[in-house]
């Protein structure tokens, strides 16, 4: 098989996965503010 | 100097923030630096031919791998010695930077392993040992989120971290011991000598790896804050007044 | 019931040998009233043993290749089954919570169960490994090599085991969760010990195997109660 694809995979699945935890993140600091909306509003309607 | 000033949550959550994005441009531009290295300069490989270059990827995932394992622990320690929230969510954040690193090396591994010794999964005793330390990041992230309260997880996977940390070195030795005696030598790349600038790219992406990794952990770190200060008064000014 | 109090109280000084000797007794006897779980974990140690062969087909050689792993690995497999019994049910009543400010060191009463729960799955695991060798046709000084290493290696299994027991305590996941836990730090042991008795089928000395045990088992034995404690007083906060 073409050496060139090894190379492909092992560089594609690499910034793949960077690409996932950095999304992941962002998704993550979204939640989480949200969440602290939730609870502002929750401590408002008392 | 305070030693402790940073050890607030709410401070350390500004620093975060400020330096984090400075860690991952440093990243790229190593990153970038160590590529051309070890594409354009570093010569074809006499053995491996191209497929070689593999390894500027293979070997610092799995340097970060390990030494993240060894921060996750210190940081766990601190949290046990101290009782201080921050450390234990610092354990936490880099522990699934950790997990993907210790990913890469094994799917890298087992793309160079493919065309060198003609499989993906060959048992040598280093991807065992990687793979048997993947389960131990999936252990410590499963434990510390398996209680409804979070500071017993903190407590609990410190502790779990310090354990798997004395015993990754008898897990390495124990899988190095067993695959010599079921296997012969494997073909290992250090076997010919590697010209400088192969190991100038190695090094370079490995400071690549390092200053995503503290990247990364920052901007996770800045997340977990948010989710486990949800009830102060600083938290909640933030989320009105904007980043 | 869990909640049996062995003769008087506890005397107001706390000593090693005694807090040892009263929880050791203690889950010996309750093990002895519950003889159903002891047989449930010999019973899962046959059951999967003999599912092999069905799996890999009934070749001699083939089987006599595999048989000291597979007998190892089912005996991974059936001590770390009846690891959540060890600390839960005194967890669920409060025993727990009595032992720890008991006068007692907490290292000895660790000690006591730890070596309680072996007696009543790694020992018998260790009898009954070479009835099982015999299924998979492995010879008789193999045997005796693999009896031995289990016999090294079945209590440090029970060592880390518990430490994981005692830091999933109250844990959501259960039982999957103790296996991702521990199943990593019982590697070596597998390693070692399965390779002691493959060595001795392929002529050669278990010894080294054998002496790695044994300093693993001593190692475990001063290190892990400690952790053992440190996460059993994590679990009462």
């Amino acid at each position: 098989m073409n050496h060139d694809y090894f190379v492909a995979m092992s560089y594609g699945a690499a910034a793949v996965a960077v690409l996932v935890e950095l999304i992941a993140l962002r998704v993550r600091r979204a939640r989480a503010l949200r969440r602290i909306e939730q609870e502002r509003e929750l401590e408002t309607q008392d | 100097m305070n030693w402790f000033y940073f050890a607030s949550p709410a401070t350390f959550y500004r620093l975060a923030g400020r330096l984090a994005p400075w860690f991952f441009a440093a990243a790229a531009l190593f990153a970038a630096a160590g590529l051309y290295v070890g594409f354009v300069v570093a010569p074809t490989d006499a053995q491996q031919g191209e497929v070689y270059r593999v390894i500027f990827i293979h070997v610092p995932a799995a340097w970060m791998s390990m030494f993240l394992y060894f921060v996750m622990a210190v940081y766990g320690a601190l949290s046990l010695s101290f009782n201080t929230r921050l450390s234990a969510m610092m354990a936490r954040a880099v522990a699934p930077t950790g997990a993907l690193f210790t990913f890469i090396a094994l799917w890298t591994g087992a793309f160079w392993g493919r065309p060198t010794w003609g499989t993906y999964w060959a048992w040598d005793a280093r991807m065992t040992s990687e793979l048997v330390l993947l389960f131990l990041y999936f252990g410590f992230l499963a434990l510390a989120s398996a209680f409804e309260d979070p500071r017993r997880g903190d407590r609990a996977a410190a502790l779990l971290a310090l354990i798997g940390v004395v015993n990754l070195p008898i897990i390495y030795f124990s899988v190095k011991w067993w695959n010599t005696l079921h296997q012969g030598s494997s073909v290992s790349f250090r076997g010919t000598s590697m010209h400088v600038a192969m190991l100038q790219s190695m090094l370079l992406m490995s400071a690549a790896a390092w200053m995503y990794a503290i990247g990364a952990t920052l901007t996770r770190v800045r997340a977990i804050i948010l989710e486990r200060e949800v009830r102060t008064h600083w938290v909640r000014a933030l989320a009105a007044g904007g980043p | 019931m869990s909640a049996v109090v062995l003769g008087p109280a506890p005397a107001a000084t706390g000593s090693f040998s005694r807090g040892f000797a009263w929880a050791f007794s203690r889950d010996m006897l309750l093990a002895i009233r519950h003889p159903g779980e002891t047989f449930l974990v010999l019973a899962f140690f046959v059951l999967v043993a003999s599912l092999f062969p069905l799996g890999v087909g009934a070749d001699p050689q083939l089987l006599s290749r595999i048989g000291c792993g597979v007998i190892w690995v089912c005996a991974l497999l059936a001590a770390f089954l009846s690891l959540p019994g060890l600390f839960a049910g005194d967890y669920a009543d409060g025993t727990l919570e009595q032992m720890a400010v008991s006068p007692h060191p907490m290292p000895s009463w660790v000690v006591g169960k730890i070596l309680a729960h072996w007696m009543i799955s790694g020992l018998p695991l260790t009898v009954l490994s070479p009835f099982l060798g015999l299924q998979f046709g492995l010879s008789a000084d193999t045997l005796g090599t693999l009896a031995v290493a289990l016999a090294l290696g079945t209590p440090i299994l029970s060592l880390l085991g518990g430490a994981c027991a005692a830091l999933s305590l109250g844990a959501r996941g259960g039982g999957m969760l103790l296996a991702l836990l521990a199943l990593p730090l019982f590697v070596p042991v597998l390693v070692f010990g399965a390779g002691a008795a493959e060595a001795q089928a392929a002529g050669t000395s278990a010894a080294p195997h054998l002496s790695l045990l044994g300093a693993g088992l001593i190692l475990a034995a001063m290190g892990v109660p400690f952790a053992i404690c440190a996460a059993v007083r994590i679990a009462l906060d």
